[in-house]
């Protein structure tokens, strides 16, 4: 495209008798044509000015000036603003289960669901058994069925441990919902065998069991003693977050009705340290779940059924929180899941959370990888023969969707005996890959900012001196996703 | 055989083969690709409707021309247009034909549309196969083209300019169609099908800019800015014909109508970006060639992108869609200054 205005050659101002408009027009083209040719000159420092202004941005995200304090957007919420019912004798039920649950922790799945699908139907909820989960369905008088509120405890936790703690607390939870009167949502109770089959299986039965709606859902994760602090993990599949909402609400009232701090990730959030260290260490944590698309905790599953959930995780410790501040949080947040009139849904599922309290907004952040891409779209505009080019990716493609498949990135080594490109068709195949790859990295950026830094990070530096053959490579990514 | 008629067969056995796979299904519903106006779903069942002896017309779910009521929308139909459309554009281009066929026939928004089995294929095919025929013939397939999506009937002028006789061939024909589908389906098909472009009153998303404008009009406000919208199309016409030679101004109406119609889809693009490629000298003209097309690139993506954001995993809204809408939009008026 480039080339079309180096061809065009201004007329001749001295040859032959011009009228006066030509004369100006002659003057227009070569002024355009000396201001293009710059631009053409500059565009290497273009892209690097882009690149670096991207970079600082993205370094300059843990700084505090791009953050906003966090608040509950949806006013149905009302976060910690109920008298709560959990107390010590809920507390002490709990402590019987535990007794229990730690008598037959190692027996077979079959064994321990039997104990909890008998401990339910006691507690008088109708339970069952999907094959690798046990269920329960609390009904209370005022709930119309319609829709539902899920809670989960798995029986391994996040950190490989039993968790037998939080299935302890789910089983207390059964019986201490039953007998409540105020509920208007209908509950799941769900207990999955291992870290997350139990719990994907039990989602993909729901509706041949359940009619209710699912909007919100929360994970249990005990498997310490005791508690300092509730670490709350967030993360999705595929990068998929819940309404920042849910964050915000369980954060509030783990605080204020459960009288315990909390944690993203678990990452210490502790104000000695310095704020800018201490928000490269959530994000850093939140990339590298989001970046691959693994979720955070067994809610993660969730995110896929367009339920908005969060795992609550008790960091292990010494003291001083136990079942009475977790039952309390857990009913707190039930309560403001409650008052919920439709499904979560302005416009708050894009963000970063760089500490507690504090989110980077989307518009915040967007701009970093909008501006690699950009870099990289550039790189990719002195493309000569498009069609060359365009019959090099092909293969690209095609070892990519196999690849995708098979499900297995080695496909892509195929690449490396593959003919390579030569000349000009190679310029033109990098300057495609630059334009595909360029309106790929801010489009996704967009459902999944750490992935398209990760991709970015990965395509942008040197492009244009990687031979051909990481092209393909980077083809296959492109697909992959 | 020519390399033309190479690029035709290979896009032919391209489209065959992907009728064969799942990928048709997936795309008939895409709203990218087609309108109530030219969606595969409400043909059939408009065709289903007749076939049971009712007036398709009086339901309110179908609005395509009754010329389509005869149409078998079978995939090798859909095949045969885009081919009979591209090697319409062979011979409207002076040189370099096969390249030409090839920017129609694989072009990925002819290419998405037929496999949709959107009727813009169809729409598409006849426009061009007008535009590229001479004399009487040529204003009775621009009446034909006019029938099926209307927006056509702005190229009158430039055809006129043309030859006085496809003029006549043309008044003739439309009144002709007009007549005998009046007598045929009485008045009704009229409202539900040329009403429905005029009225916008189905606002289904699609990737114009009239759905959401409209959705939030206030009512009493709608018809002003109805008169607006579509004399926007109109005011072109006039200026166009007295300045440009008469196949220039068909080149840059079509465009202009196919950016800026109540319903447009990406097929409609498709059509314009073939016949801009018959004329090499327009392309060397064009404003920001690089940073459109970039930009259709970005959309193409955006668009589904958006969409499910909105209507699959519920975090976005309508503006999210709108918003690409609006940059794929202004981005084709960016194309046609």
């Amino acid at each position: 495209m480039l080339r079309r205005f180096r061809r065009a050659q201004p007329p001749e101002l001295t040859s032959i008798n011009y009228t006066p408009e030509h004369v100006a027009l002659a003057k227009t083209i070569a002024r355009r044509r000396r201001i293009v040719s710059a631009i053409a000159r500059s565009i290497p420092l273009i892209r690097l000015l882009l690149v670096s202004v991207g970079i600082s941005w993205l370094l300059a995200l843990p700084y505090e000036g791009l953050w906003k304090e966090t608040y509950v957007d949806e006013h149905a919420i009302q976060p910690a603003q109920v008298t709560m019912y959990f107390d010590w004798a809920n507390v002490h039920r709990a402590d019987r289960y535990l007794d229990e649950l730690e008598r037959i922790a190692n027996a077979t799945f079959e064994e321990r669901s039997s104990y909890t699908a008998s401990t339910f139907a006691d507690a008088g909820l109708s339970s069952g058994n999907t094959s690798h989960a046990t269920f329960a369905h609390v009904a209370p008088p005022r709930s119309a069925g319609t829709e539902t509120i899920l809670v989960s405890a798995n029986w391994i936790s996040r950190d490989g441990g039993p968790n037998l703690r939080g299935v302890a607390m789910l089983l207390a939870l059964g019986d201490f919902l039953r007998g409540q009167n105020h509920w208007a949502f209908d509950f799941v109770l769900v207990v999955g065998d291992s870290y997350l089959t139990g719990l994907e299986d039990f989602m993909r039965n729901y509706h041949s069991l359940f009619p209710g709606v699912l909007w919100t859902a929360l994970n249990i994760d005990y498997p310490g003693h005791s508690f300092s602090h509730l670490g709350l993990f967030y993360e999705g599949v595929n990068g998929r977050l819940p309404n920042q909402d849910v964050v915000n609400t369980v954060a509030h009232v783990a605080r204020y009705a459960g009288g315990s701090p909390i944690r993203y990730h678990d990452v210490d959030a502790d104000q000695a340290r310095s704020g800018y260290l201490v928000a490269a260490k959530h994000l850093l944590a939140h990339f590298s779940f989001a970046a691959l698309g693994r979720p955070s905790g067994a809610h993660g599953v969730l995110a896929r059924h367009r339920i908005d959930a969060v795992t609550l995780y008790c960091s292990p410790a010494e003291g001083p929180h136990g079942f009475h501040t977790l039952g309390r949080t857990l009913e707190s947040t039930l309560r403001s899941y409650n008052n919920l009139l439709e499904r979560l849904h302005a416009s708050y599922f894009f963000y970063l959370l760089p500490r507690p309290d504090r989110f980077i907004p989307v518009g915040h952040y967007l701009p970093a990888a909008v501006l690699l891409g950009a870099s990289i779209t550039i790189g990719g505009f002195d493309c000569q023969e498009p069609l060359a080019g365009l019959l090099w990716l092909v293969p690209a493609f095609v070892i990519g969707y196999i690849g995708w498949i098979l499900q297995t990135p080695l496909v892509s080594l195929v690449a490396l005996v593959l003919p390579r490109p030569q000349g000009n068709a190679r310029h033109s195949m990098s300057a495609l890959a630059h334009l595909l790859y360029g309106a790929l990295i801010p489009t996704l950026a967009m459902v999944n900012f750490p992935q398209a830094i990760l991709l970015a990070t990965i395509g942008s530096p040197g492009t244009d001196i990687i031979d051909s053959a990481s092209w393909r490579a980077e083809g296959t990514v492109v697909r992959d996703r | 055989m020519t390399s033309s008629g190479l690029v035709l067969i290979a896009g032919v056995v391209l489209r065959l083969t992907l009728f064969a796979t799942s990928i048709p299904a997936l795309l008939e519903r895409r709203p990218e690709l087609s309108t109530p106006l030219t969606s595969v779903r409400s043909l059939k069942e408009g065709q289903f409707i007749l076939a049971q002896g009712s007036d398709p017309y009086a339901g309110g779910v179908f609005h395509h021309s009754p010329l389509y009521l005869l149409l078998p929308a079978v995939p090798l139909v859909y095949t045969l247009a885009d081919a009979v459309a591209a090697a319409t554009l062979c011979k409207i281009a002076k040189e370099r034909k096969a390249l030409v066929a090839a920017v129609y026939l694989f072009n990925p928004y002819a290419l998405l549309s037929c496999l949709a089995r959107s009727t813009t294929t169809i729409d598409n095919a006849v426009l061009i196969a007008a535009i590229g025929a001479a004399g009487p013939l040529s204003g009775a397939m621009l009446a034909v083209a006019s029938h099926l999506s209307l927006y056509p009937v702005l190229l009158v002028a430039p055809f006129a300019v043309r030859s006085r006789w496809s003029l006549l061939a043309f008044a003739v024909s439309f009144s002709g169609m007009t007549a005998l589908n009046t007598v045929i389906f009485g008045h009704s098909w009229m409202r539900a099908s040329w009403g429905v472009i005029l009225t916008v009153s189905d606002l289904t998303p699609n990737v114009g800019m009239w759905w959401y404008f409209f959705t939030e009009m206030f009512e009493h406000f709608r018809s002003f800015f109805l008169g607006v919208f579509q004399l926007h199309n109109v005011i072109y016409v006039v200026p166009l014909c007295l300045r440009l030679e008469p196949h220039i101004a068909i080149l840059v109406l079509v465009a202009v109508f196919s950016t800026w119609k109540s319903y447009p889809t990406l097929g409609d693009a498709a059509a314009w970006a073939g016949l801009l490629a018959c004329y090499p000298d327009v392309v060397k003209h064009l404003r920001h060639p690089l940073f459109t097309l970039t930009v259709h690139l970005y959309t193409f993506i955006l668009l589904p992108l958006l969409h499910s954001l909105w209507l699959l995993t519920g975090t976005g809204n309508a503006n999210f869609f709108y918003a690409a809408t609006m940059v794929h939009g202004l981005n084709s008026s960016l194309a046609v200054t």
